[in-house]
């Protein structure tokens, strides 16, 4: 199994091998040494292609009755070729109901059905087909024993012809869970409103679901009737949302099962792989470009791979990595060479910065300019050697990966832009180091155990903001007010009040909320909430663009990489023009940087050659004005030189000092970022001023908290 | 493996790439709008992001500035949900598209709309003949088979039946040996075979069939390629010559 800190090809070719039928100069033995299939190989080995990717449809497997898959591993085993092989199903497959079975798609019953209780359509070619349901019974049965026979042709392959399958990856996704969802509010907003299947089969699982997980001791607490106040109607909402997540969580963990028991001497490598062109949010903008015959808006497949890149989600063992599937089926074809390239480049920062990539037909990749084809793989292989990697300053914690976040995570979207990531596993939040402030979603119902680990880990110098809300089991409450009995408490009085906690050398931070910020008419408190929880945790968003069009996406290596240890200051940052319009901005930086020439600063760091003499002066400031072409695209190399002192803060968080006067730094700093709110500045007054006098309180002397938690 | 419904081949034959509009043209391009209880749920234009408009109404939309003079074509969304939902059932994307697009058309004729006037959609001069008369006097099923030699070849092989589109893609010659693959009749008498139907075969250049997809006279142009022996029909038949004569000469 591949671990989380290797990211080995983040672009991945994609050569469909059932694609390849022997058309011309076929003989009866379809993949002899001169079929279509081994001829395209060879042409890919020529090009320098080591490694390969291909879908396995579940009805290509039912039916290949010719061992055709056999056969092209055969093949490229011999041609030295690495092969992935995608196992589940997903969407954007060349094949007819994108490999599903056909009876599968075509039977009601088994169809899923989105919170408006509509079926949800693929518009992608081959043919457009409605979602069938993951929860359907004999959709399950009839996937075990898919997987049964890909694990039972592997295994055997692997007995009798192990070089065949020497240099094969399995590839686990997360199959159609992430499209679970309603194209009208997805056009709206990506990822806006519930996420999941609403249709019969699931809503029976789920209330079989939900008795169960509230039969749990914890639930009964104080009395057994104590667990009906979790199954009422109106909890229905909140209870979806974990339970599609557990849902999800459980297909990928039997899927990663299922391809252990006869081919377990294979890599798995756990994905997200997500097609920005299959999305429901995307439908709409599809069908009626293909009414009018135009050609697809660029703008909303940027915006949707923006959004695709700030949820992250886990496998059955590790991280999955994020990977951005552009086919070349829909509307990405269609677009000016411009356009795709710049989300070919966006996705492969946004995801191989992340530990995914990019999957593309290998014949699009080959119709790229040679020159953009050999950017990218630079970039690529900087990825792959850990000198590009985006961070998560800030996580956003909630139940569900695919549903909408609301109005707090929107506004931390928009404040934070790349550096906020939502995640619905404490796993995927645990192997985030460089992770400073975790934001709970409202909705989270907290138990005793998901309180005791965000409590732990904010203990490590990190910032934990937690809802006050109904949703706390009686045992977490009791755990929460031992916490704030033994613990220093503030009270932030801003329009969303925050008591902050210090809890060994982190913070956390009790939010009021209640469903009327909900309402657009709140979208200013929450800003400056968001605003002061950002700065409480001590985060800096390095860059931003004084034009809303313009993007910025800042990259640095890995703490650890070769990379990192060449020369300090080994950041770099690249600037997205949204627009089709040339676009002139301003970029603002939080502290003054020198900028260089990305493309120059890099092929000097892989020519072993020093940075300090052969960087072009530029001096530093904290301010840059910037032309950026249509659709245009700037790499800047970064030197900070206050970064090597702020590093050596974070890479020790435990050294960093929780005590007043470090706080009441921070605090001091908060007007900095809502200049014009004289009601915070004088909040964040008192709160020093409160925060002397507490100097001398013990614990539990700041108020009580018997108040903490509404019941 | 034989793909039905090989969309890639059959795009690449029939739906080439379009250059993206130019700046100075995007006003004139049509807009359109999904609605749903007279709020915008849904927009498109060509190289525009008018993505701002959702969720405002149709009424502001029509009032505005940005819109005026320029064609906007409504439809509703519910509407558009059920059409999609409907074309599931059918069997391939072709098939699918031209549903939808019928659908539209036919709604928005009881608006007294056009949509034909409002698209850049344009239908391959071969798709839009074998949908015209001559399915009612071609034989209710047949193959047609394209080779395009050059760089890159193609190939594709569409069967109708009863004048709609059956099935397309690269058809599967592995049971043919290579000598038999390289004679052109032998592969027309094969897929004839195998289809149980008459099959056509076209073989030319691939220049030259990027030429007749953009001229105003296709036929014309295929009746003076079949003339100056630029395309090669297998097998030739003289119904065939005249049918495509009659068109390039005698339609306009």
């Amino acid at each position: 199994m591949l671990t989380d800190d290797v990211n080995p090809y983040p672009i991945q070719l994609l050569l469909n091998y059932w694609e390849l039928c022997p058309t011309l100069g076929g003989t009866a033995a379809s993949f002899t040494k001169k079929s279509p299939l081994t001829e395209k190989l060879e042409e890919l080995a020529r090009e320098g292609i080591t490694q390969i990717a291909t879908f396995l449809p579940w009805q290509a497997i039912e039916t290949d009755i010719t061992h055709a898959l056999p056969r092209f591993l055969h093949a490229a085993a011999e041609r030295k070729l690495k092969v992935s092989l995608i196992v589940n199903p997903e969407l954007g497959v060349h094949y007819p109901n994108s490999g599903l079975p056909k009876d599968m798609v075509r039977t009601p019953t088994e169809l899923a059905l989105h919170c408006d209780q509509l079926p949800m359509t693929s518009a992608l070619p081959p043919n457009l087909f409605a979602l069938p349901s993951l929860f359907s019974a004999d959709l399950g049965k009839r996937y075990y024993s898919f997987l049964s026979r890909v694990d039972s042709v592997l295994g055997d392959l692997g007995r009798t012809h192990p070089h065949s399958v020497k240099n094969v990856t399995l590839i686990t996704t997360g199959s159609f869970w992430k499209y679970y969802r309603s194209a009208q509010r997805s056009t709206l907003s990506p990822f806006a409103g519930p996420a999941g299947d609403f249709s019969p089969a699931a809503t029976v699982i789920f209330r079989q679901r939900v008795e169960q997980f509230f039969s749990q001791r914890e639930f009964q607490d104080p009395t057994p009737i104590s667990a009906n106040r979790w199954k009422t109607k109106a909890m229905d909402e909140v209870n979806r949302r974990w339970f599609f997540q557990q849902a999800e969580d459980v297909y990928k963990h039997r899927s990663f099962q299922m391809l252990r028991k006869k081919a377990g001497f294979l890599n798995i490598r756990e994905i997200e792989l997500y097609t920005p062109e299959a999305d429901p949010g995307f439908l709409y903008s599809h069908m009626l470009q293909e009414l009018s015959g135009g050609n697809a808006d660029w703008a909303r497949l940027s915006t949707l791979v923006d959004h695709a890149a700030s949820r992250s989600s886990f496998g059955s063992a590790s991280v999955a990595g994020p990977f951005v599937h552009w086919t070349s089926l829909g509307g990405f074809r269609s677009l000016a060479d411009t356009q795709r390239q710049f989300l070919i480049l966006k996705s492969l920062l946004l995801m191989g910065g992340q530990g995914g990539g990019i999957l593309l037909d290998e014949a699009d990749w080959f119709s790229l300019s040679h020159a953009f084809r050999s950017r990218v793989s630079t970039i690529g292989k900087m990825i792959q050697y850990g000198q590009l990697q985006l961070d998560t300053s800030i996580a956003y914690f909630s139940p569900h990966s695919w549903s909408g976040g609301g109005v707090l995570w929107d506004e931390l979207q928009a404040q934070m832009g790349v550096e906020a990531r939502m995640l619905a596993s404490f796993e995927a939040l645990q192997r985030r180091a460089e992770t400073r402030l975790t934001i709970v979603d409202p909705t989270m119902v907290i138990t005793r155990e998901v309180l005791e680990r965000l409590i732990r880990w904010a203990e490590t110098g990190r910032t934990v903001a937690l809802p006050r809300s109904t949703l706390y089991t009686e045992s977490a409450r009791a755990e929460l007010e031992k916490l704030a009995a033994t613990s220093r408490r503030m009270d932030i009085n801003f329009d969303i009040p925050y008591h902050l906690y210090f809890v060994g050398a982190g913070k956390l931070a009790l939010y009021e909320w209640d469903s009327s910020l909900m309402k657009t008419s709140s979208r200013a408190l929450v800003q400056a909430f968001v605003a002061s929880i950002v700065a409480l945790s001590g985060v800096n968003k390095l860059c931003k663009s004084a034009t809303g069009k313009v993007q910025t996406i800042p990259l640095r290596p890995k703490p650890k990489s070769a990379a990192a240890t060449i020369e300090t200051g080994g950041r770099s940052i690249f600037i997205f023009n949204e627009t089709s319009l040339a676009s002139n901005t301003e970029l603002q930086f939080s502290a003054a940087v020198a900028i260089s020439d990305f493309a120059t600063t890099f092929a000097r760091l892989e020519k072993g050659q020093s940075l300090a003499n052969s960087r072009e002066a530029v001096e530093h400031s904290s301010s840059f004005a910037l032309d950026l072409a249509p659709c245009g695209i700037a790499a800047l190399a970064l030197e900070i030189p206050s970064e090597t002192k702020a590093e050596a803060e974070l890479a020790t968080p435990d050294a960093r000092t929780s005590d007043a006067a470090a706080l009441e730094q921070e605090l001091v700093r908060l007007p900095e970022f809502i200049p014009e709110n004289k009601e915070f500045a004088e909040a964040v007054d008192a709160a020093a001023v409160l925060n002397s006098v507490m100097g001398g309180m013990g614990p539990g002397e700041s108020g009580g908290f018997p108040d903490g938690i509404d019941q | 493996m034989e793909l039905i419904s090989d969309w890639r081949s059959f795009r690449s034959l029939f739906y080439p790439r379009r250059r993206s509009l130019l700046q100075n043209q995007k006003q004139s391009t049509p807009v359109f709008v999904l609605v749903a209880e007279e709020t915008i749920a849904a927009i498109y234009s060509e190289s525009e992001d008018l993505s701002g408009w959702i969720g405002r109404t149709q009424a502001e939309l029509s009032a505005s500035e940005e819109m005026n003079g320029r064609k906007c074509v409504f439809l509703d969304r519910p509407s558009f949900d059920q059409w999609l939902f409907n074309a599931t059932g059918m069997n391939h994307y072709q098939e699918q598209l031209e549903s939808l697009r019928e659908t539209a058309t036919g709604a928005l004729q009881e608006q007294q709309m056009m949509l034909s006037g409002a698209v850049l959609f344009k239908r391959h001069f071969v798709l839009d003949s074998l949908r015209g008369w001559w399915s009612k006097i071609l034989p209710s099923a047949y193959g047609i088979y394209i080779r395009l030699d050059g760089q890159p070849g193609e190939d594709i092989f569409i069967f109708v039946r009863q004048g709609r589109l059956e099935s397309y893609g690269r058809p599967d010659l592995s049971s043919l040996s290579s000598e038999r693959c390289r004679d052109t009749e032998s592969i027309i008498k094969y897929l004839a075979e195998k289809h149980m139907a008459p099959v056509q075969g076209f073989f030319l250049n691939a220049q030259e069939w990027s030429t007749w997809g953009t001229a105003s006279q296709p036929w014309r142009k295929i009746a003076l390629s079949i003339r100056s022996e630029r395309v090669r029909l297998v097998p030739f038949r003289w119904g065939v010559v005249g049918l495509i004569a009659g068109r390039g000469f005698l339609t306009r």
